[in-house]
């Protein structure tokens, strides 16, 4: 009935398919409710809902509207719905540096649902049994372990700079810097940041690509322990992900839950 | 939407067994999960993915089970403003429309 396969081989090579479902329909068109049609970046689709007229409805209709998260659209005074959903890549975070507080980070992360990466140059450090949590823990140099994960990198990537030293991160910063990540963040106190900042200006780095690194790195939770740090460092990703306002919710006045 | 789910989703279509997705497609005032989160019910119960939990999720789950029967997709309302939930100590306050879909 559904091409629920069909999404699947779909989402393995785009990295963003709409799904239109037919969920509501007129008295004689009951037996099409749960059709599905997909949408590809392309422009192209598969499927049809009802018949070729109230898919090319849909399909005018959409045209004229913004995403902003997954909705019903209606037609037919709301005799007909459809719901509209968005296949996005899973999110996936890359944790570059396997000290001690990467360890509570991987394991939020993971927790939080994102694929974890973490890449190490040392064996003592990049092993699988210091972090089972992770999905992967490559053991190369930063530069080249970043260079094999460059394509699978896009905006539902987090990227976590937390080496063992200023030259590593530097290193780091420097490769990932040309990739489009969904977050990017760099530990180091204000004054190592404003350092490294400085030299990649120097460099010929664009100052308006380093302003979108989140660094000194993390939100401001008041601890100093690895896992108060780890924990400061997730919630600022998913800040960034969702929008996140970043406030107590006693002081946004929203009556509702997280999501 | 969920890799786990439509993962689910396609296993069970391959083995030719049932099963039922459940999407959230509107919510009105508080409740625990949006629109588009996604849950797989299965003959026997078995469920992956969350709409939320609680007793709206119980309550959707016995839906989708009796919907298997039939093997129909609809639109189910859950209200989660009636007292019999309050009594449960589910007190989002909200109501939303889950769309129940045969596999």
């Amino acid at each position: 009935m559904a091409q629920f396969e069909q999404l699947f081989e779909a989402t393995q090579d785009h990295p963003e398919v709409q799904v239109l479902t037919l969920v509501r329909a007129l008295p004689d068109q009951v037996q099409s409710v749960g059709e599905m049609l997909l949408l590809y970046p392309d422009g192209r689709s598969d499927g049809c809902l009802i018949d070729q007229n109230f898919t090319d409805e849909v399909l005018r209709h959409l045209q004229e509207q913004v995403w902003q998260g997954p909705r019903l659209l209606e037609f037919a005074e709301g005799k007909q719905q459809v719901f509209w959903d968005k296949w996005l890549d899973r999110r996936k975070a890359v944790v570059l540096g396997g000290g001690h507080i990467s360890q509570p980070l991987v394991q939020f992360l993971a927790q939080l649902d994102f694929d974890v990466t973490v890449v190490d140059d040392r064996p003592d450090f990049a092993n699988e049994a210091r972090f089972p949590e992770a999905q992967r823990v490559v053991c190369n140099s930063f530069a080249q372990g970043i260079t094999d994960l460059q394509s699978e990198m896009n905006d539902q990537t987090a990227v976590v700079i937390v080496t063992r030293g200023h030259r590593y991160d530097l290193e780091c910063l420097r490769k990932i810097l040309a990739i489009p990540v969904g977050y990017l963040g760099m530990i180091g106190s204000k004054r190592r940041v404003r350092e490294i900042v400085h030299l990649l200006v120097e460099e010929g780095f664009s100052p308006a690509l380093l302003q979108k690194v989140y660094a000194p790195i993390g939100i401001d939770l008041g601890g100093a322990m690895p896992a108060e740090i780890a924990l400061s460092i997730a919630a600022e990703i998913i800040a960034v992900f969702n929008q996140g306002s970043l406030r107590f919710l006693t002081q946004t006045g929203k009556a509702e839950h997280h999501e | 939407m969920n890799k786990q789910v439509l993962e689910k989703v396609c296993e069970l279509q391959k083995a030719g067994q049932k099963g039922a997705l459940v999407t959230i497609i509107r919510t009105w005032g508080s409740t625990p999960r949006k629109a588009g989160s996604k849950m797989v019910v299965q003959p026997d119960g078995a469920m992956t993915g969350s709409i939320g939990g609680g007793c709206a999720e119980a309550a959707v789950r016995l839906q989708a089970l009796s919907a298997m029967d039939e093997g129909r997709s609809f639109v189910y309302k859950v209200d989660m403003l009636q007292s019999v939930a309050a009594d449960e100590g589910m007190v989002c306050g909200g109501v939303m429309d889950v769309f129940i879909q045969m596999i």
